[in-house]
């Protein structure tokens, strides 16, 4: 176990001692890794975005406020930008017209948290194949939220979203779910 | 915003197994980081990028000075005037009909004298006189330089390029033999060319008399309209050189001589030919009584 603490790491890094930048490395890297193939499949892609993740890091330590956020929350917010910049480039921005009107609140989250929460194992699978169809931002949110159990604020810090906002888009996605969820009941 | 978090069980689960087995890290991964944090070269490599920069900057400089056309870089204002050998030499005025009465003035002591019989009789100075060094009418951009310090430009060159210019327009080359004063070591050489646009002779020789410095030993340029005049020095070959061009009679007569420096040189010869070819009897072999 590493006797250095985040400050520790993080002044390290400031005054490019070496030591800072291998620690980091070895704390950090793993966990970045894991939340950008999440949405990134391909091993190298994620490994190669994962290395831009940290020396992205290191070029701009100097912006990092732990005020804000912890180092951890930091390097994911790298992380996910930089990740979105490289689905961007790599794939078309598609918008789904089924979102139009998801916003507006006919079903309560009281009602969405039941169909959500039956237990049967058949919705689980369907819920696992419709959130590989899910746009990158959403599935992120979902990870950040569900698997990763992480905060809607500090989720909107890494997103770089009000937490407001953030709430909406996930009352949103879980709705759309719902709502493929039952088109599927209803071609069976 | 509710603060409870959803519980949303059957997605939870999905996630949860969807990510259960999220592949490692290589095991490459810690080198390559190590090998981005510390590259192998260093500082010194900057300092080659400059000056790589610097170097290139002066290449394109060097290439833009040696690309400007050597009318820029001539300065504006006119040199002195390049000192000659005193000569004998004497001004020339035509009129438009070379077969009326012309009028031939001779010059001592470097005055012009100019008497007309007939006030609407045009005359035209033909041969810039290269004594008068007060002649403030010509346009001289002359300089002379009594050692060779710039880098060496073949006066001789011109007179290729006007043997090269006759043979492309099938124009012969005459000799002449300029026998004032006596025993002279002048050669010269005469041409006649057509006076059109298609050859163009002032504006091929003005380009010509350009591709020199104006700092060349002897360079003295002077032309107009009606003539063109030409002088170099050469101090290797201690040559000097003459070029004299003129509009006569919708034809254009080229002179060329050059001689050892300090070789007193006369237009007598040139003027026989010129009323020659003006099927005129000179009458600058009878000077008249003003």
């Amino acid at each position: 176990m590493s006797a250095l603490t985040e400050k520790d790491i993080v002044e390290a890094v400031r005054s490019g001692r070496h030591e800072g930048q291998t620690e980091m490395v070895g704390r950090y890297a793993q966990r970045i890794f894991a939340m950008i193939v999440k949405l990134v499949p391909d091993v190298m892609d994620a490994q190669e975005l994962t290395q831009d993740t940290l020396m992205r890091a290191f070029s701009h330590i100097d912006s990092y406020d732990s005020r804000r956020s912890s180092l951890s929350t930091w390097l994911c917010r790298i992380a996910y930008r930089l990740t979105l910049d490289f689905l961007k480039r790599n794939s078309p921005l598609i918008v789904s017209l089924d979102d139009a009107g998801m916003g507006q609140k006919d079903i309560s989250d009281e009602e969405l948290e039941a169909e959500l929460s039956t237990g049967r194992e058949e919705r689980i699978e369907q819920l696992m194949q419709m959130v590989d169809n899910l746009p990158a931002d959403e599935r992120m949110l979902l990870t950040l939220y569900y698997y990763e159990d992480r905060p809607l604020t500090e989720i909107a810090y890494i997103m770089g979203v009000e937490a407001g906002v953030l709430a909406n888009r996930l009352y949103r996605t879980r709705k759309k779910l719902y709502k493929k969820l039952k088109d599927e009941e209803r071609t069976i | 915003m509710k603060n409870e978090r959803y519980k949303d069980t059957d997605l939870r689960e999905a996630l949860r197994r969807k990510y259960a087995d999220t592949p490692q890290l290589p095991a490459g991964f810690m080198n390559n980081m190590e090998r981005k944090t510390n590259p192998p070269m260093t500082r010194p490599v900057r300092r080659w990028w400059w000056v790589a920069a610097a170097a290139s900057v002066l290449l394109i400089i060097g290439i833009g000075v040696t690309m400007m056309p050597i009318e820029e870089r001539m300065p504006t204002a006119p040199k002195v005037v390049a000192k000659m050998e005193p000569q004998q030499t004497s001004v020339v005025t035509t009129q438009e009909e070379p077969r009326e009465e012309k009028i031939v003035i001779s010059q001592k002591n470097h005055q012009n004298k100019l008497h007309d019989s007939k006030q609407n009789q045009k005359t035209v100075p033909v041969i810039p006189t290269v004594e008068p060094e007060d002649d403030h009418h010509l346009h001289y951009a002359s300089a002379e330089l009594t050692k060779d310090t710039l880098p060496y430009q073949n006066p001789a060159r011109v007179d290729e390029f006007i043997a090269k210019m006759a043979a492309y327009n099938h124009v012969k080359q005459g000799e002449l033999e300029c026998t004032q004063p006596a025993g002279s070591n002048v050669v010269s050489s005469v041409y006649v060319f057509p006076d059109n646009k298609e050859i163009d002779v002032f504006g091929r020789l003005l380009q010509v008399a350009c591709c020199y410095s104006d700092e060349t030993p002897g360079y003295l340029l002077s032309f107009s309209h009606q003539q063109f005049f030409f002088e170099l020095k050469d101090m290797r070959q201690q040559l000097q050189y003459r070029w004299i061009a003129e509009r006569v009679n919708g034809k254009i007569l080229l002179y060329g001589t050059h001689a050892p420096l300090g070789t007193k040189e006369s237009s007598a010869c040139y003027q026989d030919y010129r009323d020659e070819l003006m099927h005129t009897k000179s009458i600058n072999k009878t000077p008249r009584e003003i």
